[in-house]
């Protein structure tokens, strides 16, 4: 039986755009607007979502979120409260050097799942995450990784795949794996610090490419194996046809908004910062206004503008990309994903081991 | 909630066997993802799915 769809979005909140490590490829502005987001602003972007959908989703994002005393987080589980009949969820990406016991209490008690960076073993980990000292984060963040697997609050790892560890893919897979970690590995953005190296450390689409197909049949042909979102979603999106992902589907602007510190409101946590994208300000406008306004449907209908995708294969379920990753890297977001090639190379190649494996599976019709 | 996968499933003109799928990852993820995704799409008011449903050319369940 069909259920009436319900009205749901994902706020990518920025309780403070401050971070307490250095990464050398961090994609956030460091320009960007120093300090924590004020009661207020929490208010009326809790108030103000949940006035307009029937389940939110809040991602507490950064900079790094735990530099933000938990009681704002309390805070802003007694007004999510204040809304009944409504569906939230919350969850924090952070680095994890600042995970405590009181973190994990804290997020045990109000059910918020824990999503921790880390780019596998230590001498990988520790080419780019780093304090601003120098010194590498590993240790801190895997002894976080293994205490909130340990109270079920999250079991994976997200891995940014630059120049520094292209090469490393599979040992970035067997690390993961003897900690019963799952994965998933985004290429690198052209954005924020990284713009200073990003000719030593920026990948070619094609060499992306061909590590995710290597490590994709690493990973494909091996028993017993961890979850690997980017290449579940693919997979998932290759038989239903359906594309799921904010990097795939038509428009990541029907399910995503990004919230700043000050209430900024931005397509997307990529695009905080750039001016030409601000949506508007969770203060002082109405959030309906800002979600139905020309300048995102304009972000929405992005897909059909794109010409140059219209005879690929994969249009169906690649929708031409990441509109930031087109815009950063041609400054317009009407081109394709600056990975295309890499990610074709995937699409491919991922088909080619799916079909050969249902063909195995294949039931013969007969004619009746 | 009990498992709603399809007994058989169609993709592109192949009809298979879920359960005679050999390779545990896909197996995995067609339990996981395939019998998922109409309802996930359909709960965030997306109902492209339900087009999906008659059209061969995508997994689709054939059998219930």
């Amino acid at each position: 039986m069909s259920q009436e769809p319900k009205k749901r979005i994902s706020i990518i909140a920025k309780p403070t755009h401050d971070c307490n490590l250095a990464c050398t490829y961090c994609y956030a502005d460091p320009t960007l607007e120093r300090g924590n987001m004020n009661e207020t602003t929490l208010w009326n972007m809790t108030s103000k979502s949940l006035q307009s959908y029937d389940r939110v989703d809040f991602i507490w994002h950064g900079g790094e979120p735990f530099l933000v005393p938990l009681e704002f987080y309390a805070k802003a589980v007694e007004f999510q409260k204040m809304h009944t009949g409504k569906q939230v969820t919350n969850g924090f990406q952070t680095n994890g050097t600042l995970v405590t016991d009181d973190v994990l209490d804290f997020c045990e008690r109000y059910d918020f799942k824990i999503g921790i960076s880390l780019d596998g073993p230590e001498t990988i980990n520790n080419r780019a995450r780093m304090f601003p000292n120098g010194q590498g984060a590993f240790e801190q963040t895997i002894s976080a990784i293994r205490k909130v697997k340990q109270r079920n609050l999250g079991n994976g790892i997200i891995v940014v795949v630059s120049k520094l560890n292209v090469d490393r893919c599979v040992n970035i897979y067997e690390f993961a794996k003897a900690e019963g970690l799952n994965l998933k590995l985004n290429p690198l953005i052209r954005s924020g610090r990284a713009l200073q190296i990003y000719d030593e450390i920026g990948l070619e689409p094609r060499e992306y490419g061909r590590a995710m197909v290597d490590l994709f049949d690493r990973w494909f042909y091996d028993v017993p194996t961890i979850g690997i979102d980017t290449f579940e979603e693919l997979m998932g999106n290759l038989l239903t046809g359906v594309p799921f992902g904010c990097n795939y589907s038509q428009s990541c602007q029907n399910s995503f908004i990004s919230v700043g510190t000050q209430g900024d409101i931005y397509p997307c946590t990529r695009f905080d910062g750039i001016h030409e994208f601000k949506l508007g300000n969770i203060n002082t406008d109405d959030l309906n206004k800002v979600l139905e306004s020309e300048k995102r449907q304009w972000l929405r209908d992005r897909t059909l503008r794109i010409k140059e995708c219209l005879p690929c294969d994969y249009r169906q379920i690649c929708n031409s990309g990441c509109m930031h990753g087109a815009y950063m890297q041609t400054g317009d977001i009407d081109k394709r994903d600056y990975y295309c090639v890499g990610y074709k190379m995937l699409f491919s190649h991922i088909r080619k081991r799916v079909e050969a494996e249902l063909a195995k599976a294949e039931v013969k019709q007969h004619a009746v | 909630m009990p498992c709603e996968c399809p007994k058989l499933v169609s993709y592109k003109q192949m009809v298979f066997d879920p359960e005679k799928i050999e390779n545990p990852v896909l197996a995995r993820v067609i339990r996981e993802r395939l019998c998922e995704y109409p309802k996930f799409l359909h709960e965030w008011g997306d109902n492209r799915w339900a087009d999906r449903y008659v059209d061969s050319n995508f997994a689709i369940p054939i059998v219930r």
